[in-house]
């Protein structure tokens, strides 16, 4: 809100360095972004909070400072002189009526009208503090409701009553499909909910938000009715959204004007207005006041020692209760060594203790506190933290760089890898920012996906990407969302591995994860890596799962990205499952000193029989001292039968107490060789 | 001769390490391997015995001397550098070594990266840390208690409407603050409190060089018998003071507006030349206490949110928040 010094100094009487001012509004909560110098005036832009709708006016503005100066505010002028009868001899409710239908959301209407107006332009005084806070001059009348406004912070409304038909007003709901122009020109069709203040034909304005143009206050109007109301804070607001229309009047409507404010406005504007022109204001008031609305509220004690423990800082009662008072607080007569204070009615924020000891702590100054250091205390290990922190290491360590993506996706891309995962619908998101991110997601693939795309299609060559993040889960019977920790990597390089080789650099990134996660020793059979169907988003046979029993954990695999030249190979693992089954332990254990003895195995194989077949009948030929079985290549051509592969691997044998012989070893290998010859039909390659 | 051959390799290859082991000198290492792997060697001799087996024992027995043979020729060469021989055959493999250009740069080793975000959130955890702050969790999709209602934010309060918040239905929403962190924590656990939230926070807000609706938030509250605000105003200058090592650099707290703590206010920064909003705190609102079963008489606390993008920019001279979320290869490796 722009706040100008000189209207300020109506108010209070400071004689500070611009700066200082600013500084000082800063520092008790009206946070000073701005200041322009105006020709010999300053305007202030200050951020006014939510709850202070008594700072949308320059006398609430000037209060805070007249507190922290510890001075009183100059007083207000509320008079002008009144006439009880117009020139055709009729009192005040002979010249006009209003009804209050809806009391609900209008809690207080006041009505006062001046004939026999005579036009003037609006004084200099006037129109330069209008243009201080960005305001243009219209004609007197509507200045002077402006200027009233941005002074106390009450909105007015002026009405041409020659305009009014059958001199009524009428507060009451609009009808549905009411039509409404308002006084900037925009043409508003009107429903049920809408409030509006009509006369006895139509509607002339919307309570609370804008006037009509049809009965707006020209330079040749004679007779105005001035409404100073106090309407509900949420029907405004909502009116205002769905008509997309707003103005200083609802902004300030919408936060909560103070009751008793009303009249006092009223009559201010009136006090103005005989000082400029030549009118006469008929006596009297025309009213309807809801029922409880202006009660007093309770009285609020505050305890010394309690703000002193909340502040941290022992502040001296009198010092306290001038505060207190300098912000409009009324003390109560008190005999113990507490305060008890009721709030002024501009304070509909303040209810509780607490809230007094903010106000305390404000006008003091929270930088003047002292500084407290609290006592020291350790924290305990988080196991699970530490290892996702060597998880993320690893993929660091490994040359992938870590990567932020949204928790929104799309239903378009990928859909079937997050199908994969959790079958069911996803959570969907009611009003996204984008149309295309508009469920929650339940793999961190497609959209780390995205991003290599846009590396790619950006001339990065070699792209090796980990994110560890949430996904969405729906389950049964659930009525929330799952929430998952996944570790998702990708790698998308320019003429890089292809086939087989890439799948295995992909893969080796799950078995590392894997093997640094110790999983626990009794699961570790029941670990498998199996390849996955067709219906996978993947592309077809490139693609394996991980299970730990029948629990999918893990995904690795090779997808088509559009616009990117050859291939993108990624993998997904349920981190926060694996570490449910991880140890973070690292125990000493014995190693052999024995010389081991290698053996190399050649063997050629039908082509459907695949790794995962080999090493399961090694495992279960449970061979003696076996420490170590690795694959080392595979081969298709030329030597080969068709439909058959050669493969090589390695055994490793190592006892832990003793040299092994060849022959101990040569036994086991034979062994070996049998059961694959047995079983899976190999042939043993010279 | 057939069960004696591998008795036979045994036998050479006994003998032959026994003979490398008692050699004295380089020529005596010469005749051990000329004897050994020589033309008219022991071990050739062994293998012209192949032929005599079956033939599917020959291919287990070749191995086999294969192994004998790389362990003679490994035995040899350690031999010799123990002896400080320099043979011919390690001659020609000096000037492949010596033959390459000592100029050129090393092979690429493959560097990743930690995300900045991540970093200067790991920074923060480790910097509360110390001053005995353990770190919580909560759920990214909150319901309406722990995301308004339990932080004392009324029911008309702009805060919930549906253009302020991304619902998933009525009563789920996507947390808009890690305040409701807060409310989970004391709901669990009884005071004394100290603990740390970081995470992901989510809000409608059009994307721009300094806004994303999608952003990192630290959360902090204490919940302890005698805690003022000197001790929220402390800890939060101890931690800047530790995250920017600037002695420049000068914190402000200024009174202003949250509905779950009174009194508020937000925090202010002035580092590198300008002021700028960290984040908001306050003593935690009694309301909030007694909505989660602490008693406001006994215990008092403080509250505070940190925008952890906003850190990160600053520190890193970031000048636009969606290079977080674009994941540049080129703009990632520059926090390696």
């Amino acid at each position: 809100m722009k706040v100008s010094l000189k209207w300020l100094q109506d108010h209070v009487k400071v004689d500070l360095p611009v700066e200082d001012v600013a500084h000082r509004l800063t520092m008790c909560g009206l946070n000073c972004e701005a200041i322009e110098k105006h020709g010999d005036d300053h305007v202030f832009e200050l951020e006014v909070a939510s709850n202070r709708p008594d700072h949308l006016g320059h006398r609430g503005v000037a209060r805070e400072l007249a507190c922290l100066l510890g001075i009183d505010l100059k007083p207000l002028n509320l008079d002008y002189p009144v006439v009880d009868k117009d020139p055709q001899g009729r009192s005040l409710d002979e010249v006009a009526t209003v009804v209050v239908d809806d009391e609900d959301r209008c809690g207080r209407y006041t009505v006062r009208v001046a004939v026999a107006l005579e036009p003037v332009v609006s004084p200099p005084w006037l129109q330069k503090r209008l243009l201080a806070v960005g305001l243009r001059s219209i004609n007197l009348v509507v200045d002077l409701t402006n200027y009233v406004l941005m002074d106390l912070g009450q909105p007015l409304h002026a009405f041409d009553l020659d305009l009014l038909v059958g001199e009524e007003i009428v507060v009451r709901r609009a009808l549905h499909g009411e039509k409404f122009e308002a006084i900037d020109g925009s043409q508003h069709e009107l429903d049920s909910e809408d409030l509006v203040i009509a006369d006895s034909t139509r509607a002339v304005a919307l309570a609370g938000v804008m006037g009509g143009t049809q009965t707006e206050v020209s330079g040749t109007t004679q007779r105005i009715l001035l409404e100073s109301a106090w309407f509900d804070p949420v029907p405004v607001r909502e009116t205002s959204r769905r008509l997309l229309l707003n103005s200083d009047s609802s902004y300030r409507f919408e936060r909560r004007v103070d009751v008793d404010g009303a009249d006092i406005a009223s009559r201010r504007f009136f006090h103005l207005l005989c000082k400029e022109t030549k009118t006469q204001v008929l006596s009297g008031c025309l009213e309807t006041v809801r029922d409880g609305l202006m009660k007093s509220s309770p009285p609020i004690t505050v305890r010394p020692q309690r703000t002193e423990l909340i502040l941290g800082v022992a502040i001296p009662e009198p010092e306290m209760a001038k505060m207190l008072s300098g912000l409009g607080f009324k003390h109560e007569a008190t005999d113990s060594s507490t305060g008890t204070w009721t709030a002024p009615s501009w304070r509909a924020d303040c209810t509780r203790e607490i809230d007094l000891i903010e106000e305390i702590g404000r006008i003091y100054g929270l930088d003047q506190v002292p500084d407290r250091q609290m006592e020291v205390r350790t924290v305990p290990e988080d196991e699970q933290a530490q290892l996702v922190e060597r998880v993320k290491s690893l993929l660091e360590g490994t040359g992938h760089h870590e990567s932020l993506t949204f928790s929104f996706g799309s239903a378009e891309e990928f859909v079937e890898i997050e199908d994969w995962w959790c079958v069911g619908e996803p959570w969907v998101v009611r009003n996204p920012v984008r149309s295309n991110e508009g469920i929650l997601r339940r793999s961190i693939l497609p959209g780390l996906l995205s991003c290599v795309r846009g590396n790619r299609v950006h001339g990065v060559e070699s792209v090796r990407l980990f994110e560890v993040a949430r996904v969405f889960h729906r389950r049964e019977g659930v009525d929330r969302p799952i929430e998952k920790i996944h570790l998702a990597w990708v790698h998308s390089i320019f003429e890089g591995l292809s086939g087989t080789e890439a799948y295995r650099e992909v893969r080796g990134v799950a078995d590392a994860v894997l093997d640094l996660l110790r999983i626990d020793k009794d699961l570790r059979s029941s670990v498998t890596w199996n390849p996955v169907p067709e219906d996978s988003a993947m592309i077809p046979g490139s693609t394996a799962a991980l299970h730990i029993s029948t629990d999918r954990l893990g995904i690795v695999g090779a997808v088509k990205l559009d616009g990117v030249t050859g291939e993108t190979w990624c993998g997904e693992l349920d981190l926060g499952s694996l570490i449910d089954h991880a140890s973070i332990e690292q125990r000493f254990e014995e190693f052999s000193r024995q010389p081991g003895v290698r053996r190399d195995l050649n063997i050629v194989i039908a082509d459907e029989i695949l790794w995962r077949d080999i090493s399961s009948e090694v495992e279960a030929a449970e061979l003696n001292n076996l420490e170590d079985l690795t694959f080392v290549d595979m081969y298709r051509g030329k030597q080969v039968p068709t439909g058959h592969k050669s493969v090589t691997f390695n055994l490793t044998f190592r006892a832990g107490d003793r040299t092994l012989t060849h022959d101990e070893v040569d036994e086991t290998v034979q062994g070996l060789i049998e059961r694959l010859q047995d079983r899976l039909q190999a042939k043993l390659r010279t | 001769m057939n069960q004696g051959s591998s008795k036979d390799l045994d036998t050479l290859e006994l003998e032959a390490l026994r003979a490398i082991q008692s050699a004295v000198d380089a020529s005596a290492l010469e005749e051990v391997r000329v004897g050994v792997l020589g033309k008219k060697g022991s071990l050739k001799g062994v293998l012209r015995n192949l032929g005599s087996l079956p033939a599917d024992q020959r291919p287990a027995f070749g191995a086999r001397a294969n192994v004998v043979k790389e362990k003679v020729e490994a035995a040899l060469t350690e031999a010799k550098e123990r002896l400080g021989v320099v043979s011919t055959a390690s001659q020609s493999e000096k000037a492949s070594v010596s033959g390459a250009d000592v100029t050129l740069p090393g092979r690429r080793v493959p560097r990743g990266s930690r995300h900045p975000v991540q970093q200067v959130s790991a920074r923060m955890i480790k910097i509360f840390g110390n001053l005995g702050f353990q770190v919580a969790d909560g759920p990214e999709v909150e319901d309406e208690w722990h995301n308004f209602t339990g932080l004392n934010i009324s029911v008309d309060h702009i805060a919930r409407d549906p253009s302020e918040n991304f619902y998933l239905q009525d009563d789920l929403l996507m947390r808009s603050q890690t305040s409701t962190v807060q409310v989970r924590v004391m709901e669990g656990t009884p005071p004394p409190l100290r603990i740390i939230a970081p995470g992901k926070v989510f809000r409608p807000d059009t994307v721009d060089a300094t806004h994303s609706y999608m952003f990192h938030q630290l959360e902090g509250l204490v919940i302890e018998e005698g805690i003022t605000f000197g001790h929220l105003k402390s800890t939060l200058l101890t931690f800047f003071q530790q995250l920017l090592q600037d002695d420049g650099m000068k914190l402000r707290l200024r009174p202003s507006f949250f509905p779950f703590t009174e009194p508020s206010a937000e925090v202010d920064l002035y580092w590198r030349g300008k002021w700028m909003e960290m984040g908001g705190c306050g003593m935690v609102d009694p309301n909030v206490l007694e909505s989660v079963g602490v008693d406001p008489e006994k215990w008092t606390g403080f509250a505070f949110g940190l925008g952890i993008e906003r850190v990160a920019m600053a520190t890193f001279n970031i000048p636009d928040i969606r290079y977080f979320s674009e994941n540049d290869v080129r703009f990632l490796q520059q926090f390696s």
